[in-house]
């Protein structure tokens, strides 16, 4: 005890101190303890018959004496739903030092791990989740093709939950340098992805730089990173750089031949450009994007493109023009299933036709977006739609029906907590109480 | 009973107002670096307030698999349903929508009638779907006339969305419901500043317990052989050399308990 105390006061670092106790831990326990200790650091909950498929040893009434006093080990915790895991601080300093002096160990129990979740339920994100954090981390040049699919698959779904669960583990052991700087710089991709779509651009735009700083061979990796740091500058108004990043990325997808890929830059930078103001720079680039897409079949890749033109059209006024883009995604929003972009399409033809005074079309067709965001029960399009249809009845001087309009699309902006929503309907119904009816 | 804690009193203290009826403080945060001790203080508070006989709703966000669904779900299955009648309507009204993927049905009640609500791909619909089922929850949670406490660990390790949802739409609306109370601990939690909420919210660092004597209890407690007479004499240079870092004090502790029992 007292060479303990000696070793810890002669340590020179706090995680030199933390690896003597760890030690000291260990070697007061039974040696097949001891050994569970090591295996059940490699996954990041285990229970018993894991800890047994880790160990390669029978789930039976002598393991679980062992696993008993396993548990009674300070630094084992409850993991709820899924059994035990050790703590944190004892996990990476095991971790690290199976890595640092028993690679081979590290890697097949990596491999076994993998093996038991890939028969787990299938039906379980959580156990694909732990698979393939199993399998990056069993060979050093592992197979990534699994792992990116799935990281896809679930970001095309929009469940961020599950793909931050997939990536911030390797995350973790990408700064331990632990994982195959490949894997890396997808699993930041994915994470970057994952905070754009929740509005963390900052936290985004860090981690698509790091994929970028990982990546140094795979060119549709490299565009697809530069397609969403440009995506991100974007969103910040950051302009410049957006369009460096978009630029880079529109020249890498066309050198890949990825028609998808550069049409995708292509739309966001012709967005860059409509906000500037260079009209016909932007009409140029959403024409280009129209064609890739169309070479892909990819409507709705079309159907962004025409809403894009569409757009651009019915602010420079051109409002027939407009209505022509609009019906057409229209039809390719359909064709793509997308029922919300089908929704806004109407809006905007609403919108085009109430400005070339065909008010009774713009009403149909307001109540055709309003119809469709209720099925949907899309509360913001709803409002939207019964906003715009009291913006015409105020136009056909309807000041009443205008009014109670407005009332009802505040309810809604109110209930969904959309402020700028609560404050054009409240401009909207001041306007129609102070303008007499004729 | 667990493992007895070693210091944070002021936390325990803060804790046992955030039970009392006419608590103002309603929210109560616990930081603090992994081996902090904050797991230990959040089971000896989850012990007393099993003692007092209050309701709570106990969530360990470990391991990114936690959703907003499940924190629903598990809060329809800790509550009495029958207390919960606005939750219970809004999950079956949401669940009718024939939007809803009703396939994989595996379990019934409430707890799987939320998950099944929120299981829609668009993202701003499931956003409304989860302010709708929020504002449900937290209007039967104000009729209760005795507090109610959600215990939330390991904040950390909440996805974003959790995140998003805890500092936003749940906090937000614990303001406004007296009998509700909550406490967060995690390495990270939300910015206590907002504007929402953060003037009902008590937050402690914590530091780690590096005074011996507060160690004593814990030293009694697991019956400990010490070395010579003097327990504090022996506890100093372990507590003064581990930094008072709780995990590893504890760690030294049973290591040594193990030790003296082979022998």
């Amino acid at each position: 005890m007292s060479d303990l105390l000696a070793h810890l006061q002669s340590a020179r670092s706090e995680e030199e101190r933390e690896w003597l106790v760890m030690r000291f831990s260990l070697d007061s326990l039974d040696p097949a303890v001891r050994e569970a200790v090591w295996a059940a650091a490699i996954p990041r909950w285990f229970d018993q018959k894991f800890l047994a498929a880790l160990l390669g040893q029978p789930d039976d009434a002598s393991f679980s004496r062992m696993v008993e006093k396993l548990l009674t080990c300070s630094f084992v915790e409850t993991f709820p739903g899924r059994g035990y895991n050790l703590h944190e601080r004892t996990r990476a300093l095991l971790l690290k030092q199976l890595w640092e002096y028993e690679k081979p160990r590290y890697r097949k129990l990596n491999r076994s791990a993998a093996d038991y979740c890939s028969h787990q339920d299938a039906s379980d994100p959580q156990w694909r989740v732990a698979e393939l954090y199993h399998l990056l981390l069993a060979d050093e040049d592992p197979d990534l093709e699994q792992f990116i699919q799935q990281g896809i698959e679930w970001k095309n779904q929009f469940q961020y939950a599950t793909v931050e669960a997939l990536v911030r583990p390797l995350i973790i052991e990408s700064e331990a340098n632990r994982v195959n700087p490949q894997a890396a710089a997808w699993a930041y991709l994915l994470q970057g992805r994952s905070d754009g779509f929740y509005s963390r651009y900052e936290a985004a735009k860090s981690n698509l730089k790091k994929s970028l700083d990982l990546n140094s061979e795979n060119p549709i990796l490299r565009a697809e990173t530069l397609y969403a740091l440009g995506n991100v500058c974007y969103m910040l108004d950051e302009y410049d750089d957006a369009r460096q990043f978009l630029e880079e990325g529109q020249a890498l997808n066309q050198k890949a031949e990825a028609p998808g890929g550069e049409a995708n830059c292509l739309v966001v930078l012709g967005q860059i450009d409509r906000i500037l103001r260079l009209p016909e720079a932007a009409q140029e680039k959403f024409n280009k994007a129209l064609n890739l897409f169309q070479q892909v079949n990819d409507k709705l890749g079309e159907a962004i493109s025409l809403n894009s033109l569409g757009e651009l059209d019915s602010a420079l006024g051109e409002h027939r023009a407009a209505i022509q883009k609009f019906e057409d995604a229209l039809q390719r929003y359909r064709e793509a299933g997308s029922s919300i972009g089908e929704a806004n399409c109407y809006l905007s033809l609403a919108l085009n036709s109430r400005l070339m005074g065909e008010y009774d079309n713009s009403r149909r067709l307001n109540e055709e977006a309003l119809s469709l965001f209720r099925r949907l029960d899309n509360k913001q399009g709803e409002a939207n739609s019964i906003w715009a249809l009291g913006i015409l009845y105020k136009t056909l001087n309807a000041n009443e029906e205008a009014k109670a309009l407005a009332e009802q699309a505040l309810v809604i902006y109110l209930q969904i907590g959309d402020r700028l929503g609560a404050e054009q309907s409240l401009a909207l119904l001041k306007s129609v109480s102070e303008i007499p009816e004729d | 009973m667990g493992v007895p804690v070693a210091d944070y009193h002021m936390e325990r203290a803060a804790f046992e107002a955030l039970m009392g009826a006419n608590c103002e403080q309603r929210i109560l945060f616990f930081r603090g670096e992994s081996g902090s001790g904050k797991t230990t203080l959040l089971s000896n508070c989850r012990d007393l307030v099993r003692q007092a006989r209050i309701s709570y709703v106990n969530i360990d966000l470990k391991g990114t698999g936690v959703t907003i669904g499940e924190i629903l779900s598990r809060t329809s299955k800790s509550l009495p349903e029958a207390q919960l009648p606005n939750l219970t309507q809004m999950a079956s009204e949401l669940e009718g929508h024939p939007e809803v993927d009703l396939e994989n049905i595996r379990q019934s009640g409430l707890g799987n009638k939320i998950n099944i609500t929120l299981q829609v791909s668009d993202p701003h619909d499931r956003e409304q779907r989860r302010v709708a089922l929020t504002d449900a929850l937290f209007a039967d949670l104000r009729t209760f006339t005795k507090p109610v406490l959600f215990i939330l660990d390991t904040y950390q390790d909440a996805t974003t969305e959790v995140r998003d949802w805890i500092s936003g739409p749940f906090l937000a609306r614990l303001e406004t419901a007296t009998p509700v109370r909550a406490v967060i601990a995690g390495q990270t939690l939300p910015e206590e500043s907002n504007l929402d909420w953060g003037h009902c919210c008590s937050s402690y660092h914590l530091k780690g317990v590096p005074k011996p004597e507060h160690w004593l209890p814990v030293v009694e407690w697991m019956g400990l052989q010490i070395p010579g007479s003097d327990a504090l004499s022996w506890l100093n240079p372990i507590c003064d050399l581990l930094q008072g870092r709780p995990s590893e004090i504890m760690k030294y502790l049973k290591a040594h308990q193990a030790r003296s029992l082979q022998t």
